[in-house]
């Protein structure tokens, strides 16, 4: 779908506020919003890439106006409530309740065992490379990467739709994300590391944008 | 935007309700941040980085495979699941993005900075980076040097490998890692 995300060549933004002493969390809440999203993807609450969805499915004008992690906040309460993990009333209660007495403790047991449980995960990753069948393309093929935007959840970025290509990189099978965050299965793909020419994407500059896409993305050019 | 004191109470009242259904503990979210607060940032992928500068034999590994020669360094894991390390020289100056959200290399850089995730780089880098890097970056490069941006949008998470400073050539490997920056790894900035 074309997302309120997909911001590859979107026009109107202004310079990069580049600080490089930036803290990696500017108020407590959003350094919560991190370790929750953590802590309930790694018990597997949800996948990777519906909570990816979840943000696209903001609406274009409160995507623009939210911060980054003010977003993946709202694709918790999202994904949590819709997948029924949690009750919608319960959880409008509970922030009524916060907002009217902001220092009442949260209260609860300890679960150092989802902590070593997390710490599995950070050592040994969450990869979602699964077996595929041999790659269709080669390095040095041109490609055409697809003019239709699926409905859904996709990762093939707007700007390179239609446009030809050249295979640098052949890097393995994924699970593909436009299945995988709807439920409709793993259906792993092989994955290409594929080279675009600015003059061809945008009409003018002289660079190379390398776009990394599951195998059903592209077409023989 | 919402103030403030919404969205706390809004993160206290998730917290809440999973730490009291027993679907996460009290101190499972302060354990959890507190290892990227203190154990995984930049230093890690300076280390790499130092490495490969003293050492043809593994900057050839790094370059052929990123994951397994980090994984020497004892470097990898999540959101590194397969890593790819590209090469800044003379010639060619990469830059890493991630248009559609914030993909990052975690276990090498950490997790991102804000500049990274903001829109105005995801937007703006794949367009026009010449224009981005010189005015936003203060890294003006000239026109023979090509770039490459590479836009991470499926399963690899990419840094650079920056060239390594002049008059360094006696240096060790530790005193090295320590003058590799966060934004030389990303390619918004040389060293």
């Amino acid at each position: 779908m074309d997302g309120p995300h997909d911001l590859g060549g979107a026009q109107g933004f202004g310079p990069v506020r580049f600080d490089p002493d930036e803290p990696l969390f500017l108020h407590d809440w959003e350094r919560k919003v991190f370790g929750l999203t953590m802590a309930t993807s790694t018990v597997g609450l949800y996948n990777r890439d519906e909570n990816r969805h979840a943000r696209e499915r903001m609406p274009v004008d409160e995507y623009r106006t939210t911060s980054y992690f003010e977003q993946w906040l709202v694709a918790m309460e999202t994904n949590l409530t819709e997948l029924g993990v949690l009750d919608a009333s319960a959880l409008r209660e509970r922030v009524a309740e916060f907002l009217e007495e902001p220092d009442l403790e949260v209260r609860g047991k300890d679960q150092p065992e989802l902590f070593e449980l997390f710490r599995d995960t950070l050592e040994f990753g969450a990869s979602l490379d699964r077996p595929a069948g041999p790659p269709r393309y080669s390095v040095g093929d041109r490609v055409r990467a697809v003019r239709d935007a699926k409905p859904g959840h996709t990762r093939l970025p707007a700007y390179v739709r239609g446009h030809v290509g050249v295979v640098h990189r052949v890097d393995g099978s994924f699970v593909l994300p436009d299945t995988n965050a709807h439920h409709e299965g793993e259906n792993p793909e092989n994955t290409y590391n594929v080279g675009f020419s600015a003059h061809d994407l945008w009409g003018k500059g002289d660079h190379e944008v390398l776009v990394d896409v599951w195998e059903s993305y592209l077409e023989p050019a | 935007m919402s103030d403030d004191a919404e969205l706390r109470a809004r993160v206290k009242a998730l917290e809440a309700l999973l730490v009291e259904r027993g679907l996460i503990g009290a101190d499972t979210v302060d354990q959890i941040v507190d290892v990227y607060e203190s154990e995984i940032g930049p230093l890690l992928g300076a280390k790499v980085v130092a490495r490969a500068w003293v050492d043809p034999d593994f900057k050839q590994r790094l370059l052929e495979d990123a994951t397994a020669a980090c994984s020497e360094l004892d470097i990898g894991g999540l959101q590194g699941e397969k890593l790819v390390a590209v090469e800044n020289t003379e010639s060619v100056h990469n830059v890493v993005v991630c248009t559609l959200c914030s993909c990052y290399p975690w276990p090498v850089l950490g997790i991102p900075p804000n500049w990274y995730k903001s829109p105005e780089y995801r937007a703006r880098m794949v367009a026009e980076p010449r224009v981005v890097l010189a005015e936003d970056f203060g890294l003006p490069l000239g026109e023979d040097v090509e770039i490459r941006v590479q836009d991470s949008s499926a399963e690899v998470r990419y840094f650079t490998l920056p060239q390594r400073p002049a008059g360094t050539e006696d240096w060790d490997e530790e005193r090295l890692a320590g003058v590799v920056t966060r934004e030389s790894m990303v390619g918004v900035a040389v060293l």
